[in-house]
């Protein structure tokens, strides 16, 4: 039993981790409808530049504050540089996603180039362990859980209440009456992938603080994030909560039964099996 | 096998084959992404597949090199297949989902079965290729083999791309519905192609590992899977030699830049960051690829026109020949051939059509009358099959078609027109016309390849008829023009022969005469009441009460979702009440 609650605590730890990552990515797809698959650029991107701001003998907190900032701008900057232009052109989601692949690619290649293969540890963070009962977790664990869910409900109910978060979910939910009643949807464009890349770089600070990162770290946060935005279903990004919490369960649970090497394949089951019974997610709505 | 490093001959035989083996697997993919239009992150994954399966059939299982590479294709295309299919089904973007979580799967899955993979350091030990007896333990020995194997993917590649799966593959990229409601079953088509494609990658992969005798999950890693898609991006989607040429250019560059002092240990990332730029460029700036979309006019072309020199050019006396069709001189049978009974279908709380019903008589002309947005569209879309009422039963001669998909329906004998006619515009006139044709036999792949012979005679006879309903509509001037550069009138007309293509018995027609002057107007209404006579039975939607008036037999009017007249349009057209709504006064 101690087994047990050991695990589902690391899958809540997880899952509120998979849950930032799955809102970061469905905030851009819900409105947009933009496979972006260089997010795994921007995660990869945010880790490596407070990285670096801390080996410039920068605090920790304003080192989270430039790479915030660089993931903010890039971005920003991919929306309004690559994938603008080619949706003016008409071009086919296929061409954008693929453009997207081409960002992913080349980013993480130059990341490599410039600062090398090897793995590098974020320090500075307290990484104390703590015990409740039978549940052990660090500090890092808490900050994770602590830091997951409160950008969750900022945004949120930046979502419900303010004006910015209105003119989103009324892109998001038909762009072209949208656009009628007079709201730039470029701008909004360009905003949920300035949020989107925001909240990404949050998740990959606090999963750096865990584990130390590699060139390579974006590719299974931008495979985590659309699993758990297609999981939870299409168009509702409180589905990407709830499919974020399922795979960090998921995936935890899974060791009472499996060797640990097979999580990432219970987590393609749930996601075929999702697929296959219910195409539009487990919260999606029904298409007509 | 061994290669001597530096430039020896073995050394280039060696790249040589390198190209080669990516030249196959360019194709490869380039049969899904570029003629299926699905992009598959997973052609690694399934490269990697192949070649694992290959080599322990050969090494654990006994079996010769050339049955192992036949297994592999076969496994990892039903594999690959099966897996797809429920995404494939849902929207383009969730088979991207699938490949990139596929592709993760296996490879983290392959690292971490090592008994059986050899987890990160592979497997060594893979026997040579060996073909009767020759066994090819050099490069320069495989080269021979690997450019035969490169020419049989080629001529394989351009035999189902030039079949008429080609044809219905390029109409799906054009416009999936209207491929839908020419009996073809899109899914179906897309699955095909993709386990077309996915098991030349195992092939390729069987043949490589055992080129290389040696086989690891990473030669199919994500980086490779994305290499192979630039590849095809650089030499041109939907275009062989294109995929031919983006494989070599990308081989090669790298091979030359790692002459270059101390690029052997950066060559990985350089590697990446080269074909990652190269793909963000060209989807940019020429997303065509450096050789476009190649249109095989030439061959066809000379074949029809052969064909055309002996058929003397005739105009709508051809209509008489529909006589032999089904359902002609039917006219006196008991009931109405097609029948709705009580159809609703509500989108959200909106009731779009509400307890509707529809009789459709044999060889009649039948008009579905009514204000904008009163349903006659959804109503059509309910009978042809693309929407599900909620409730309600739809009945074709006598017999219950209510969940019949809309793919099924051209071969009971129902089709159904499009208001804004929905021609495939990057397609000739002529591939407009035989795309249409019901039940063609160059759409199975067994037929395709075991019985070229019967395929071939088919489709002489199939641009036969193609030919009768270009004469039909009087458009063989126009045979070989791509449909985008015909007017207006003329693409409706195109529309029109190729619903009469599909030699179904009931046309749905949806304002077959909108947006042409009162000339072609005139002409539409002819060839209409021609058609009824040879005993086609006939709904159209119509907003010109002129037409309504002139040529039809029955009238159903409907408002608010439901039928709430029927009768002669004469009957119909005094009634005040129902000009008031019609004219909302």
């Amino acid at each position: 039993m101690g087994l047990f609650f050991q695990l589902l605590a690391r899958g809540l730890i997880t899952g509120s981790l998979y849950a930032l990552l799955g809102v970061s990515w469905g905030i851009i797809y819900n409105t947009t409808r933009t496979f972006h698959f260089a997010h795994g650029f921007i995660y990869t991107l945010a880790a490596y530049m407070v990285l670096l701001s801390v080996d410039l003998s920068i605090p920790l907190l304003p080192s989270l504050l430039i790479g915030l900032a660089a993931a903010t701008i890039a971005g920003c900057a991919i929306e309004s540089l690559a994938y603008y232009p080619m949706r003016q052109k008409d071009a086919s989601q296929l061409s954008i996603f693929l453009t997207s692949v081409g960002i992913m690619i080349a980013g993480q290649s130059l990341i490599h180039l410039l600062f090398g293969p090897d793995s590098r540890p974020l320090k500075g963070f307290p990484d104390k362990t703590i015990s409740i009962g039978t549940i052990t977790f660090t500090t890092v664990d808490l900050l994770t859980v602590v830091a997951s869910w409160g950008v969750i409900i900022i945004l949120f109910s930046f979502l419900a209440r303010t004006k910015g978060g209105m003119k989103i979910r009324a892109v998001a939910s038909n762009p072209e009456k949208a656009t009628f009643i007079g709201i730039n949807s470029k701008m909004v464009f360009i905003l949920v992938f300035g949020i989107g890349s925001f909240i990404l770089a949050f998740a990959a600070f606090l999963s750096t603080l865990d584990k130390p990162a590699n060139p390579n770290i974006g590719l299974h946060a931008l495979l985590i994030s659309f699993i758990t935005v297609f999981l939870g279903g299409v168009g509702n990004l409180g589905g990407a909560v709830i499919g974020g919490i399922i795979l960090g369960l998921a995936e935890s649970l899974v060791i009472m039964i499996l060797p640990t090497q097979y999580k990432i394949v219970i987590t393609f089951f749930i996601l075929f099996m999702v697929i296959l019974i219910r195409p539009e997610g487990l919260m999606g709505k029904k298409q007509a | 096998m061994r290669v001597e490093s530096g430039l020896t001959v073995e050394y280039l035989a060696h790249i040589l084959n390198l190209a080669f083996t990516f030249v196959a697997l360019t194709i490869s993919l380039n049969l899904i992404l570029g003629y299926g239009g699905m992009a598959s992150m997973a052609h690694g994954a399934f490269f990697c597949i192949g070649g694992y399966i290959s080599a322990m059939a050969t090494m654990h299982w006994g079996c010769s090199f050339f049955l192992s590479v036949v297994l592999a294709v076969i496994a990892t295309s039903v594999l690959g297949g099966a897996l797809a299919a429920p995404f494939i089904r849902v929207q383009e973007e969730y088979l991207i989902l699938f490949t990139i979580a596929f592709q993760m799967v296996v490879f983290y899955l392959m690292l971490s079965l090592y008994n059986i993979t050899g987890g990160d350091s592979g497997i060594f030990g893979v026997p040579p290729v060996e073909i009767f007896g020759f066994v090819a333990d050099t490069p320069g020995k495989f080269l021979p083999i690997m450019t035969v194997f490169m020419i049989i993917v080629f001529y394989v590649s351009m035999k189902v791309t030039n079949s008429p799966i080609g044809r219905v593959l390029k109409g799906i990229r054009e416009d999936d519905m209207a491929v839908a409601s020419l009996g073809k079953n899109v899914i179906k088509f897309k699955v095909i192609i993709f386990m077309v494609g996915t098991g030349i990658a195992a092939g390729i992969g069987g043949i490589f590992a055992h080129y290389t005798e040696f086989i690891s999950p990473s030669i199919g890693n994500l980086d490779q899977s994305i290499l192979i898609i630039a590849m095809v991006v650089l030499g041109g989607s939907a275009n062989l030699w294109g995929s031919a040429l983006g494989a070599c250019l990308l081989i090669i560059i790298p091979e030359i830049l790692n002459f270059l002092p101390g690029a052997t240990d950066i060559i990985v990332p350089l590697r990446g960051f080269i074909y990652g730029v190269l793909l963000i460029l060209f989807m940019r700036f020429r997303p065509e690829g450096l050789l476009p979309e190649y249109f095989n006019l030439k061959s066809s072309k000379k074949r029809v026109l052969d064909l055309l020199d002996g058929v003397p050019e005739k105009k709508s006396e051809l209509f008489r020949s529909f006589e032999g069709n089904p359902g002609h001189g039917t006219a006196s049978k008991q009931g109405p051939i097609l029948e709705a009974r009580g159809i609703s279908k509500s989108f959200g709380g909106l009731k779009a059509v509400n307890n509707f019903f529809l009789e459709l008589d044999s060889a009649k002309i039948t008009a579905l009358v009514g204000p904008n947005g009163c349903g006659k569209t959804t109503a059509f879309n309910l009978i042809t099959g693309f929407l599900k009422p909620d409730n309600g039963k739809i009945f074709f001669r006598g017999k219950n078609i209510t969940n019949l998909p809309a793919h099924k329906m051209p071969y009971i004998g129902i089709v159904r027109s499009w208001q804004d006619v929905r021609i495939f515009k990057g397609m000739t006139v002529m591939d407009n016309l035989l795309i249409a044709i019901q039940n063609q036999s160059g759409e199975s792949l067994v037929k395709l390849f075991f019985m070229p012979w019967y395929v071939k005679k088919e489709q002489t006879d199939n641009v036969k008829r193609a030919l009768f309903y270009l004469d039909t509509m009087g458009l063989r001037r126009k045979a070989f023009e791509i449909a985008r550069n015909l007017s207006y009138a003329e693409q409706k007309l195109l529309a029109m022969g190729r619903l009469l293509a599909t030699e179904a018995e009931v046309l749905l027609l949806d304002e077959p005469s909108s947006g042409v002057d009162p000339n072609w107007v005139e002409n539409f209404m002819d060839i209409i009441k021609e058609l009824a006579v040879s005993g086609k039975t006939i709904c159209i939607v119509e907003h010109n009460l002129e037409v309504v008036r002139k040529i039809s037999d029955i009238v159903f009017f409907m408002a608010e979702g439901r039928v709430i007249a029927k009768g002669s349009a004469e009957e119909l057209m005094s009634d005040p009440k129902l000009g008031e709504i019609y004219f909302g006064v």
